[in-house]
């Protein structure tokens, strides 16, 4: 051992949890290294035992009362006298992660005594512990302090999804990139959906990767007739506004379906033959735009079934007019199953809807993909769902809640894969955060985030957590099956094609304005060549 | 900037029939697509693909291609176009739109492989990509390597069938294509009129520019001015007076025929009418001769130029099966084995068994001992002779 030992083991010891004391503290998120000597009771013989772990939260304290007036002489910016240290100590906290003992690792079973010696480990001790075969691997980042120690995640295991939580500017979105970027590289499917809108114009770091940026709407003739009607009348209650509306919806999609087949048109052209053969038979608006020409098709297949209960048949044309109003419809908008393939990420754009729409895209886009995976159409495929809280929130009931927890639940046994992303996982429902068995931890400052991350994870010791609020933008505590047993905290790589997201120069666009108003009123007005005349 | 869109002109076509009349029909309507051209003062002419109907057009398809784009080119019209798999050949051989590229007729954009170009016209630099046809497996390769130009105006110019569309093998969504970072997207490969936009920025296939098949024979056909000089594009779509006139009618039996026919004034049209007649389920020997008869007695008054009878089979996935009964073209020029076998057995039955026979045989042999037999028969050679003399 040629370094210089950190501390010694405290009063307290277990197999995974000691306390350090030392002189000096040392950044929480230091990797460590204990070589022991236990006696096994049975055989009476002494093992010698390596462990290798990580300092978890960190503190300074006095033995002595600080006073303002003994310490007055030496309010100098840094006392160096040799008594100060004697004075203070400092407590550590650090978990132990593998016995590395004959290199190889294992679980620790042994409780390091008191005054071990606590070493930094270097990459000698670590790699041991944080090897990853690169067939199943993409790299994401390197572990923290050690360049040259590549972490590596099982994209297999991936099939037990992942919860990525990180404060605002933590690194969440750098991490999504990074880890949609190197799935596609090596072949994988994935689909963002991008709430913010700042995935658009993502490029891959490789030329074998198709990032496409996929406008969402709501396809009126693809979307089965059930779910569109849940999204016209959302009441569930109203269930015989439903039944006709459900048979308008059907009667005219069939028509629809049969022309555009027969002709061999597309939906928003055989809408518009639909309506000029309608047109010879009755007088009706004069239409150009193919879903507007849709809606008043609809409202009149809701008005030939309108017999008996005339105010019911009002009140599903209220809400078709609703609904055409408030949200983006299409035609011949292809599904996302349509466009997902391998080494592909598709970019699903929600940014211009309204947050009832993004909710109800996203079941769209869940229930499209699940769909599609188990009919064996599309490749095993990753769904990233950003600002997941929106969607699978504890307290109000979403649209798309219950299709990701089937995609969760069923996703597994077909490669659907799903990725939560979010910044206040505290008021994700636990009951679908805790089947995630995979965890990418950010900095985490809120105490109610922390402990919601503790309780929903069934691998994540306490003093994992108390490293989230000193973690740097970047830097995260890794675990779950896909990293393997031994959690790790990693410095994420920095993903180089992403341009936006990142915090935007405010001075900067406030700069570039005014100097365009300069620009402008520079300019002569017509009227001012005249002068006085 | 302005610019002509047009795709799909198959010249050297002459569906349906083979027919001399046919053949002229494509040429006329790239004729007034020309014209067109000359009369707006466009900068250019983009074709979006499947210039010729083969890769091997016939000597009479290429004479006419140069007659056509020299009249552009003496006017300063540049002609830009990228490959359709029709003008790509399945062997090893030059591709014809090469040919016409060395002499200077045009300007190919793409054969194989998207490229990226600027091109300099008269109203300033406009970037191109440019996609000629390429198979669905193959294209998602290579739209990953895309190069989008840096000029101020660029268009995307493919041959390739969008997903939007919806029907089977399409290539690509406007997604996929990345429609959003051009100004305007020109399309080839479907064969009727369409236009989409993809946030905010149009994309059309202005279709064929005469009828190669009934399906698309029902709409009007068309061309598109599209106007770049603002931010956004602008598109003027012009009708095209040229191609022939197709007909089709749904009828149960020969009256609703006549009646249907009384309704259509076909003389009123300056090139003879093609007539598709559906029957909507199987009708009995004699009144299917009776349609026979009147859709070539249309004919032989050249009251229509093609007619087709198909029957109604019945409706699967929602596509309503059809087949053939016959079809009958003014046969002034050509005269098919069909016909010879008919009118030299003149019972229908015996002479479908033979033609089956000739036509499942596997060897030359086979068929040698067919006509032989045939042939044995002296009543048959003299009515063959007779036949033969007459026409």
């Amino acid at each position: 051992m040629n370094s210089r030992p950190i501390g010694i083991v405290g009063e307290t010891s277990t197999p995974v949890e000691i306390t350090v004391k030392a002189t000096h503290p040392v950044p929480a998120g230091t990797y460590i290294y204990l070589k022991f000597r236990v006696r096994d009771p049975i055989s009476s013989q002494d093992l010698i035992r390596e462990v290798v772990g990580v300092i978890g939260s960190v503190s300074f304290k006095s033995h002595t009362p600080i006073m303002s007036s003994t310490t007055s002489s030496a309010m100098s910016e840094f006392s160096e006298s040799y008594i100060s240290d004697l004075k203070r100590e400092s407590y550590m906290n650090a978990v132990i992660i593998a016995d590395i003992t004959n290199r190889r690792a294992e679980s620790p079973r042994y409780p390091p005594p008191p005054e071990t010696p606590v070493y930094p480990a270097s990459r000698e001790h670590l790699v041991e512990v944080y090897k990853s075969s690169p067939e199943s691997c993409v790299k994401i980042g390197n572990l923290l302090g050690f360049r040259e120690i590549d972490i590596g995640v099982n994209v297999n295991a991936l099939a037990k999804h992942l919860l990525v939580v990180g404060t605002t500017g933590a690194g969440k979105s750098n991490f999504v990139a990074v880890l949609a970027d190197r799935v596609a590289q090596i072949g994988g499917s994935v689909v963002v959906f991008d709430v913010h809108g700042e995935y658009r114009g993502l490029q891959s770091e490789s030329p074998s990767v198709h990032v496409v940026d996929y406008e969402a709407v709501i396809n009126l003739v693809k979307t089965p007739v059930d779910m569109l009607v849940k999204f016209i009348i959302p009441e569930a209650a109203a269930t015989k506004q439903r039944r006709i509306l459900r048979k308008a919806l059907s009667s005219l999609n069939d028509k629809i379906q049969k022309i555009a087949v027969e002709n061999r048109i597309p939906y928003s052209e055989a809408v518009k033959r639909l309506y000029s053969d309608e047109k010879k038979r009755r007088s009706l608006p004069q239409l150009e735009n193919p879903t507007e020409i849709y809606r008043e098709l609809l409202e009149s297949e809701v008005r030939i079934r309108a017999s008996s209960d005339e105010r019911r048949y009002e009140d599903v044309l209220d809400k078709i007019e609703d609904f055409f109003e408030w949200h983006l419809v299409g035609l011949d908008t292809p599904n996302v199953s349509e466009i997902v393939g391998c080494g592909k990420i598709v970019v699903v754009d929600v940014s211009a809807l309204i947050d009832s729409e993004k909710d109800y895209m996203l079941k769209v886009v869940a229930e499209d993909l699940l769909w599609s995976l188990k009919q064996r159409r599309i490749p095993p495929t990753m769904l990233v769902v950003e600002e997941a809280h929106l969607f699978i929130s504890s307290k109000t009931q979403t649209w798309s809640k219950e299709s990701l927890q089937r995609f969760i639940r069923e996703g597994r046994k077909f490669g659907g894969m799903l990725v939560i992303v979010s910044q206040r996982p505290r008021a994700l429902d636990p009951d679908v955060a805790s089947q995630v068995q995979n965890f990418v931890l950010l900095k985490l400052v809120q105490r109610s985030d922390r402990v919601f991350i503790t309780e929903v994870s069934d691998v994540l010791s306490e003093e994992y957590v108390n490293i989230l609020p000193a973690l740097s933008p970047g830097q995260a505590v890794i675990l779950g099956e896909w990293i393997g047993k031994y959690p790790a905290l990693v410095n994420i790589d920095l993903h180089r094609g992403k341009r936006v997201g990142a915090t935007p120069n405010i001075i900067q666009a406030w700069r570039v304005k005014l100097r365009e108003i300069s620009e402008i009123t520079k300019t002569k007005s017509p009227s001012s060549e005249w002068g006085d005349v | 900037m302005l610019f002509l869109q047009v795709s799909d002109t198959h010249l050297g076509a002459s569906r349906p029939g083979k027919l001399r009349e046919r053949e002229l029909d494509f040429y006329d309507a790239f004729n007034e697509v020309v014209e067109i051209a000359i009369r707006e003062h466009v900068d250019a002419v983009i074709h979006a693909g499947d210039f010729f109907d083969e890769p091997r057009p016939t000597p009479q398809a290429y004479l006419f291609a140069y007659k056509a784009l020299k009249k552009l080119r003496d006017r300063g019209v540049d002609f830009l176009i990228v490959a359709g798999q029709h003008d790509q050949p399945r062997i090893s051989q030059l591709p014809p739109l090469r040919v016409l590229g060395e002499m200077g007729l045009i300007r190919l954009l793409a054969q194989d492989n998207p490229e990226t170009h600027i091109i300099k016209t008269r109203s300033g630099e406009l970037g191109v990509v440019a996609i000629p046809y390429l198979s669905p497996v193959k294209i998602g390769e290579s739209l990953r390597n895309i190069r989008v130009p840096e000029t101020s105006k660029r268009i995307l110019v493919a041959h390739l069938l969008l997903k939007e569309l919806n029907i089977p093998n399409a290539h690509a969504s406007l997604a996929e294509l990345s429609a959003d970072k051009y100004s305007y997207v020109a399309l080839g490969d479907y064969h009727l009129k369409y236009e989409t936009r993809y946030r905010g920025v149009l994309a059309t296939y202005t279709g064929s520019t005469e009828a190669l098949d009934i399906l698309e024979a029902l709409s009007d056909k068309y061309i598109a001015l599209v106007d770049l000089s603002t931010s956004e594009a602008r598109v003027n779509w012009v009708k095209l007076n040229t191609p022939r006139k197709w007909f089709r009618v749904e009828v149960r039996n020969y009256r609703e025929l006549l009646d249907n026919i009384s309704k259509i004034t076909l003389e009123k049209y300056s090139k003879t009418p093609i007539l598709y007649v559906t029957l909507k389920g199987r009708l009995n020997d004699i009144e299917t001769r009776r349609i026979r008869d009147y859709v070539n007695k249309l004919i032989s008054e050249k009251k229509i130029l093609v007619g087709r009878v198909e029957v109604e089979e019945g409706e699967e996935s929602r596509l309503t099966t059809r087949s053939a009964l016959f079809e009958a073209t003014s046969s002034s020029q050509t005269l098919t084995l069909d016909q010879v076998v008919f009118s030299v057995l003149g019972d229908r039955e015996l002479a479908e068994i033979v033609l089956a026979l000739l036509k499942s045989s596997e060897s030359v042999e086979d068929v040698k001992l067919v006509v032989s037999r045939v042939l044995e028969d002296e009543k048959l050679i003299g009515k063959i002779k007779r036949l033969v003399s007459t026409k």
